[in-house]
């Protein structure tokens, strides 16, 4: 038996009892159950250890994981300035935590570092399934997933979100029990037996003539087509250079990101760029290795509620007629950019794709993992501005 | 003619071959340079695209930026029109709450039973409330704007005003008769009002009831007063008759207790008589026709009549009179002499055996001083301020002889300042008082 509660608080006065607020109103539509674990979201406007404090002090006795957010999610409201925490009892699935560290001096030995203390938390057993929280501002999101798979196996279910910082970009945190972490990975196996559905979509479109990249340095993109890679948003964007260096480009880019065909996707995966340099080379969120053809990438917003909607069925339908207990919702940050005014939008249209009555949490990510169009038993990759869905049932 | 059908000779047949080649060949390049055309327009085609691609992407950048800076602004509208209504609200409630108070304090105003005139700086009348309408018999509108000059004019309103305009700031409680059956009780306040703007507040205070009552009670006094006297003649009179043998011997027994009553008698008429002028004073028919003396005179009169009592009690008495003569005083000859005597019989009542009394006489151009000067037991310095009340006696007064009206300064001040003298003392507990007066020179 399986019971989630979902809390939101937006005490910016008392960032300890924003903490206690959110983990209370969770735990308490739990109907007197003890939670087993706690994921918490919280914006960056929070004194992120008061937080914790606080939370901890609603619930002394179960595990809590999460980091801070660039937005908090809820089935009932998406907001800029809180804290929010889905608490989880149940006495059929098990929950195992595990961290791993260092993740820019090493992101693939992070990744593996993090699968490695869950199964030797829970005994030597690989997990069920696998939620990752990794730092959003460090290392290379690929690489982590990379690590992971390493340790639990190329298929292995593998499904999560980067942390965020508010737009800032600057640097991002991960809560694992009572501790709060940078440049880190937190890990979170479940074991035992429960049902669960993958919804992996992003609805941009590709737009312009295929490029190819002909020079690449691991996360730094150098050249395209021969020319300095920044050439290509030039082109595009009609602008000059140097605006585009001070921009910085992720500002003005993340809802024209740039996309590369993978085998068994009918979308393209989508890489974003991060930040230029004088030289014309592009940092991009995660690697895009030399020789991959890509194409510039356009959203539309109408689109993007369109994908959001199927990922949310896609998700139910893979339960094959579990009830959803609850949801867990990474939702990219350029997501949130494209949308707007309309962003609660398509959070609403997966809540309610679900049931609007499923306790759902979530947070804007600055980028998502899971294997390509949700579908189980293939390969989990780094994604960006796609709506990520984990819905847990039984 | 009939050909004969002969099979191609191998050279016919190689040329055909190379005919073919050649044909194909030719095929071939034509075909090869149809698709390097086709392929040329179908780059041409893909540039084509491809700039309207870019176009696309640049005109769809253009929007999403305009519109996230619509966005933007719209959501800064709406704070800016939350916080505006939210200070809209604070102004209407401010607003709100000091209409309520303006309205509690015209309440005030209006329904106050003392009247109120406000004048502003420049002395114009600027407010007054119903029950100085009531008061004056006036109405507002007619009283409105006017200065001072202006509403003296007035008869209703005059005595007020020029008490107003005379004494101006620091009026406090001044009575005023307004008419037969209207005392009122007049108090100004200054007020500061805005930037240091001197307003006056004229509050009058309806004592017309109070002053009636006084006037009851004087009026009862009086009555009594002499209804009582008349029996206490009567008194007098017989014991006088008994004292003086006229009615046949008395013992010696008899005398002593005859002798007592007596005694007892006179100081009731003494203290009937003292209320009785207390009475005069009040009604203000206290003085009478006065004369143009020399001060000495009477003094002399008045410390003869006590050399007696000087033997009696053991205290010196010394008369000190200035050598150069003294100006006239236009005085009540009688009164002068119960003031004189008033002070004279404080002075040996409160003085012990071997104590001694000095009375003084000297005088400057203004005015004439005596002064009444003895070693007795003096006033406490708790006790000073209300030496010349109405009844009152010191503590330790009482304790030296518990009879006495407490009336006697009372009497010799009004004698003294109706006669636009000035009354004081000087005293120490234990060493004795000193009590001065003056008195106006003639002319």
């Amino acid at each position: 038996m399986t019971k989630a509660g979902v809390g939101l608080s937006q005490n910016l006065d008392d960032h300890r009892k924003a903490g206690f607020e959110a983990a209370s109103q969770a735990v308490e539509k739990l109907g007197g159950l003890a939670p087993s674990i706690l994921f918490c979201f919280s914006s960056i406007k929070y004194n992120q250890e008061e937080v914790l404090r606080g939370i901890r002090e609603a619930a002394p006795a179960a595990s809590i994981v999460g980091g801070s957010a660039a937005g908090e999610i809820t089935s009932w409201s998406t907001v800029f300035d809180g804290v929010n925490v889905l608490a989880i009892s149940s006495n059929s699935i098990r929950f195992v935590t595990g961290v791993g560290k260092g993740v820019s001096k090493d992101s693939f030995k992070a990744g593996t570092a993090a699968a490695k203390d869950v199964v030797s938390n829970s005994g030597g057993k690989k997990p069920n399934l696998f939620i990752m929280l990794p730092d959003g501002m460090t290392g290379n999101g690929a690489a982590i997933v990379d690590g992971i798979k390493s340790v639990l196996g190329e298929n292995a279910p593998i499904i999560g979100g980067s942390l965020g910082d508010d737009y800032f970009f600057k640097k991002t945190f991960e809560y694992h029990q009572d501790q709060v972490l940078t440049d880190s990975v937190v890990g979170v196996g479940l074991y035992g037996s429960f049902e669960y559905g993958f919804g992996i979509k992003h609805g941009w479109e590709p737009v312009g003539l295929p490029l190819k990249v002909t020079k690449a340095d691991g996360v730094k993109l150098q050249e395209v087509d021969g020319k300095p890679a920044l050439k290509v948003y030039e082109d595009y964007f009609g602008k000059e250079a140097a605006e585009l260096v001070r921009e910085p480009l992720a500002r003005m880019a993340y809802t024209y990101p740039l996309g590369l065909a993978v085998e068994g996707s009918d979308e393209l995966l989508i890489r974003d760029p991060v930040i230029a340099n004088e030289k014309g080379e592009i940092t991009m969120a995660s690697a895009i290795p030399e020789g991959t053809t890509i194409r510039l990438m356009i959203g539309d917003r109408d689109k993007a509620i369109v994908a959001a909607k199927k990922a949310a069925q896609v998700a139910r339908e893979q339960l094959e007629g579990a009830e959803p207990k609850f949801i867990l919702m990474f939702n990219c940050m350029a997501r949130n950019r494209l949308l707007g005014v309309r962003c609660h939008e398509e959070n609403e249209t997966v809540s309610q794709a679900i049931g609007s009555g499923v306790p759902m949490s979530g947070f804007y990510t600055y980028g998502e993992q899971g294997p390509l169009l949700g579908k189980k038993g293939t390969p989990a990759y780094f994604h960006n501005e796609t709506m990520t869905l984990l819905v847990v049932g039984e | 003619m009939n050909k004969v059908q002969r099979t191609a000779s191998p050279l016919a047949k190689r040329n055909a071959g190379v005919k073919e080649i050649k044909r194909l060949r030719n095929t071939l390049r034509v075909r090869d340079l149809e698709l390097a055309e086709l392929k040329k327009k179908h780059a041409i085609d893909l540039q084509e695209l491809d700039k309207v691609a870019k176009m696309l992407v640049q005109r769809d950048l253009e929007r999403s930026q305009i519109t996230e800076k619509r966005e933007d602004e719209l959501k800064q509208l709406k704070e800016s029109r939350a916080a505006l209504l939210n200070i809209l609200e604070d102004a209407q409630a401010a607003r709100k709450f000091v209409q309520e108070e303006k309205e509690k304090i015209s309440a005030i105003i209006a329904n106050l039973s003392d009247g109120l005139l406000l004048f502003d700086a420049q002395d114009r009348l600027s407010m007054v409330n119903p029950q100085t309408e009531k008061i004056f018999a006036v109405k507002e509108q007619d009283l409105i704007g006017k200065t001072i000059p202006q509403l003296a004019a007035f008869p209703a309103t005059r005595p007020v005003v020029i008490l107003v305009k005379n004494e101006g700031e620091k009026i406090f409680r001044k009575e005023i008769k307004l008419r037969e059956k209207m005392t009122l009780e007049v108090t100004t306040v200054p007020l500061t009002i805005g930037k240091n703007q001197l307003w006056t507040l004229v509050v009058l205070h309806d004592v017309t009831r109070e002053k009636l009552i006084e006037e009851m009670k004087t009026e009862f006094v009086s009555l009594s007063a002499h209804q009582l006297r008349t029996p206490l003649s009567a008194i007098k009179w017989t014991l006088r008759l008994l004292l003086d043998g006229e009615l046949g011997n008395i013992t010696q027994e008899q005398r002593g207790f005859l002798e007592k009553t007596y005694q007892s008698n006179e100081r009731m008429i003494a203290l009937i008589n003292d209320l009785l002028n207390v009475t005069r004073i009040e009604e203000g028919r206290y003085l009478s026709r006065r004369v143009l003396i020399e001060l000495e005179q009477i003094l002399q009169i008045v410390v003869n009549s006590y050399k007696e009592e000087s033997k009696r009690t053991n205290i010196g008495f010394k008369l000190e009179v200035s050598k150069e003569p003294l100006p006239k005083v236009l005085v009540d000859l009688e009164k002068i002499q119960v003031a004189m005597q008033n002070l004279l019989d404080n002075a040996f009542r409160y003085t012990r055996a071997g104590g001694q009394v000095t009375v003084s006489l000297k005088s400057d151009k203004k005015e004439v001083e005596l002064s009444v000067k003895d070693s007795g037991v003096g006033i406490p310095k708790d006790q000073q301020e209300k030496v010349f009340s109405k009844f009152f006696r010191a503590a330790n007064a009482v304790r030296i002889e518990a009879e006495g009206s407490g009336l006697g300064l009372f009497i010799a001040k009004n004698i003294v300042e109706s006669h636009g003298g000035r009354i004081w003392f000087e005293s120490e507990e234990g060493k004795g008082s000193t009590f001065y007066f003056t008195l106006p020179v003639a002319g």
